[in-house]
């Protein structure tokens, strides 16, 4: 056995045993099994190297600490409970509009930022409530919304992961529309229509209605919606004007709409709300800190090396299993650290088929890694979002459209040149 | 029963709170190393230039909006009596790619000049030394036990630090171009050319080198670099159209000394690099060298100083096997010594090459080693 | 540069919550998470990371 894979047994053991047997938060386990790993290997304590680890993590955090702040205060003002209130009214009777409806409106905030984890804590928690009492079991609106808020990150116009692909090979993210619309809209619409569907077939208004709560829409009006629509003017504006737009950052245009909201509806105490939003989020921001560090030793103790090595290791044939298969699993540990670490050399590996179709596939590859455990981003937080408190009831919903995307983007990249030609 | 009950409750939450003062003490104590170790990287290491210098200036003087912060970074200028034409080379640009940043320090240290005269920044983008990237696990320093003194360089990080240019926007929109590409490449000044004199600190930087090269009329242009083993581009001359002839030419030279480079023409519709935005708002000739350098590779193994001087590693070994690799690789790895080497011939020879097509704007430098005397005798010989 | 202040003041604010949070989590392991999550926060703050 080389040293490498000791090092890794041990870092894998240890983690595994803290956070399956001594329960500890999987933050900590994985600071602990990082630091092992560097015992391990001889470094002693790498301080420096734990610490820096999580600092590829710090702007992430950022956005998903000010999203959470953001979706409290919408929460508390009521523009939550009035957004379902409309969408149940006026599209009840439209099914499968109604169904194409949320897929895109749920996907727009992944679509315009990149991200899996704004797009879930966002549009994702709006439209969560309104499915739920449209009759989808909650456990299938989790995974909906972890689903589509995948699709939304690999969309265009910003694609992240498909950008650090590119940015390993020195491609500019540039054609990259129609290929990443082929790889996210089809299997968008046919997941959410095959999973929410059966539900929504005959929908009782006057069952619901009552169900609905209080309407704030009718004490505050429009002004209610005031904030969201501020959020989505900053985002779409310095994509589609930026010359003429302030560049802002997404952390701070969810502060905008966070301080506008204290003004548009229900009065509420800012600090309390935030407070109870990083309470919500401080597990998953363990788990980010801890992975940071994770990632580090393993790099530093050549284990990332060895996992690289390992899966292009494999045989011609088998070359499209591991790519289905290695992409998402190193998705456990970080979606973009595997666009980074696996998605350039798979790239590489393929060079000379259409760059552009094998990049946007790898990018959709990627994305399903926020499905895998334990990071799962897109799982936590869209459990999170309906209330459940076992994410992995959710992650079973999603394994066979998982599957599904998987098979996609590979035979896009089996297609790739063919693709190309009309895409 | 009541003032039990009480008591209780005041003791859990005593606990609670002494707890929660124990973890914020660990904590501070954990950041207060890892911050001592951030904080040293920013003491630049001395440089010893040769007596062939006859001034230091700073990028600052190029772009003033640069004075007093960690954008600015010294330049070297080494003039000869006899007229000729003007050289500049570029090290330090990426400084995670250690061999452009000492190739420049073993020329800046070793040069004379006969003819023409030679620009030299060691380190382009000095922000950069000032820290590592997370997750690459990649040392801050290493030693070369130079015969005249021990010496002690920064590995740095291939990006601005984060701490003189934060946040990064989402998507890097390149100026001119619009061009779009991740957001922290906002901060990668080989992607910030032909840059803002008011713009981001790495646009700052890349403006005030492009205002160097037009106001001091450079010929010929280097930015060395380099790359990981498994990228296309590496042991590779990049040229941009003006450049071509005297690359081709070079790179053909080389090959006699059995020194193989690939010839890369400059993307046109790939904005920010060096050699493209140089060809297009300077009349110099670009530039661009890059050797193979396993320590910024995605299939790398342990990550250590060892690895950072020698190149070796095993998994790099197996990649070769698999063919994932664009440069020959053996158990002997790439030393530091051949991809300085490799530098220090190309530049010499592409320099030679010039200096005959344009007799009035030769450039004459001796006494800097070829990549024979380098390999030889090992990097500590010059410093 | 304008920006970064606004950033600065953000991150006062999440190590503000934070710092809060170590004291009123239930379980002490989440207040050791919070304690370690609130390093890079503070590092970043004080411009040495």
């Amino acid at each position: 056995m080389t040293p490498e894979m000791v090092i890794f047994l041990v870092m894998l053991g240890l983690f595994v045993i803290s956070a399956m047997w001594w329960k500890l938060p999987i933050g900590v386990s994985l600071i602990l099994a990082s630091t092992a790993g560097a015992l391990t290997a001889g470094e002693g304590i790498p301080v420096r190297h734990l610490v820096e680890g999580s600092f590829a993590y710090l702007d992430p955090i950022l956005i998903i600490a000010t999203a959470m702040i953001f979706m409290e205060v919408l929460r508390k003002s009521g523009a939550l409970g009035s957004i379902s209130r409309l969408i149940i009214i006026k599209l009840h009777t439209k099914p499968v509009w109604l169904l194409i409806f949320i897929t895109l409106f749920i996907m727009f905030p992944g679509m315009i930022t990149g991200l899996s984890t704004a797009t879930v804590l966002t549009t994702g928690a709006l439209a969560a409530p309104a499915m739920i009492l449209l009759g989808i079991p909650a456990l299938t609106v989790a995974a909906m919304i972890a689903m589509s808020a995948i699709y939304g990150m690999i969309a265009p116009p910003i694609n992240v992961p498909a950008m650090i692909i590119g940015g390993g090979v020195d491609m500019p993210y540039i054609g990259f529309e129609l290929p990443l619309l082929f790889a996210t809209m089809p299997l968008a619409f046919g997941v959410n229509l095959s999973l929410g569907y059966k539900h929504i077939r005959d929908v009782n208004l006057q069952k619901i209605l009552p169900k609905l709560g209080k309407d704030h829409y009718e004490k505050y009006g429009f002004k209610l919606f005031i904030p969201l629509i501020v959020v989505v003017i900053l985002m779409l504006g310095v994509r589609i004007i930026p010359e003429y737009f302030p560049n802002l950052g997404v952390p701070f245009i969810f502060m905008i709409g966070s301080l506008i909201g204290l003004f548009c509806g229900e009065r509420m105490n800012f600090w309390q709300v935030s407070h109870k939003a990083i309470q919500e989020v401080m597990p998953v921001i363990g788990i980010l800190i801890g992975i940071g560090a994770f990632i580090q030793i393993m790099t530093l103790t050549g284990v990332r090396g060895m996992l690289v090595i390992g899966s292009l290791s494999l045989p011609d044939i088998w070359r499209y299993l591991s790519m289905g298969t290695m992409i998402p699993l190193f998705g456990a540990i970080s979606a973009y650290g595997s666009a980074s670490v696996l998605g350039v050399p798979y790239l590489l590996a393929f060079l000379g088929q259409n760059e552009i179709v094998v990049g946007s596939a790898l990018s959709l590859l990627t994305g399903l890694g926020d499905l895998m455990p334990p990071t799962a981003l897109a799982g936590i937080f869209a459990a999170q979002v309906v209330g459940e408190k076992n994410y992995f009831k959710v992650l079973k919903i999603t394994i066979i459209p998982a599957i599904v995307t998987a098979l996609w983007a590979l035979l896009m990249i089996y297609f790739a040149n063919l693709l190309g030609s009309f895409l | 029963m009541v003032q039990k009950y009480k008591y209780n409750q005041i003791k859990i939450k005593n606990i609670e709170f002494m707890f929660g003062v124990f973890t914020l003490i660990v904590s501070l104590m954990i950041g207060m190393i890892a911050a001592d170790k951030f904080q040293e990287m920013h003491e630049t290491e001395t440089l010893y230039p040769s007596y062939a210098l006859t001034e230091i200036s700073h990028l600052s003087d190029y772009n003033p909006n640069l004075k007093n912060t960690n954008g600015n970074t010294e330049i070297y200028f080494f003039n000869s009596d006899s007229a000729g034409g003007t050289v500049l080379i570029l090290g330090g640009t990426h400084p995670n790619e250690p061999a452009g940043f000492l190739t420049a320090c073993l020329i800046l240290e070793n040069l004379q000049i006969k003819r023409g005269r030679l620009i030299i920044i060691p380190r382009a983008n000095n922000s950069a030394f000032t820290h590592n990237d997370p997750q690459e696990g990649q040392p801050q320093y290493y030693t070369i036990e130079g015969i005249k003194r021990e010496r002690i360089f920064r590995f740095g990080s291939r990006i601005t630090n984060s701490i003189d240019q934060w946040p990064d926007p989402e998507i890097y929109l390149h100026y001119p171009s619009g061009q779009k590409l991740a957001g922290n490449e906002t901060r990668n000044l080989n992607r910030a050319y032909p840059g803002r004199a008011d713009g981001n600190l790495t646009e700052q930087m890349a403006y005030g080198i492009i205002e160097l090269i037009n106001k001091k009329n450079v010929d010929l242009a280097f930015d060395l670099h380099e790359a990981a083993p498994e990228y296309p581009v590496v042991n590779a001359i990049v040229a941009s159209e003006r450049s071509q002839l005297i690359a081709t030419e070079a790179a053909m030279e080389l090959q006699f000394e059995d020194l193989i480079y690939s010839m890369e023409p400059s993307p046109y519709n790939f904005h920010g690099l060096s050699h493209r935005e140089w060809q297009d708002y300077t009349q110099a000739m670009p530039i661009l060298l890059e050797t193979a350098n396993p320590i910024q590779g995605r299939l790398r193994g342990k990550t250590d100083v060892s690895l950072l001087l020698t190149g070796r590693d095993p998994m790099y070994l197996k990649a070769a096997e698999l063919g994932e690799l664009h440069v020959p690789y053996d158990s002997a790895g790439i030393s530091i010594e051949v991809r300085v080497g490799r530098h220090l011939s190309a530049i010499k020879t592409i320099i030679d090459v010039y200096s005959n097509i344009y007799p009035d704007k030769a450039v004459e430098i001796i006494n800097v080693p070829d990549y024979e005397e380098i390999v030889s005798k090992g990097i500590e010989e010059y410093f | 540069m304008l920006l970064k202040i606004i950033y600065q003041l953000i991150l006062i604010f999440i190590i503000l919550l934070m710092g809060y949070d170590v004291f009123k989590e239930k379980s002490a392991w989440l207040q050791l998470t919070a304690a370690l999550a609130l390093i890079p926060f503070v590092l970043r703050l004080l411009m040495i990371k």
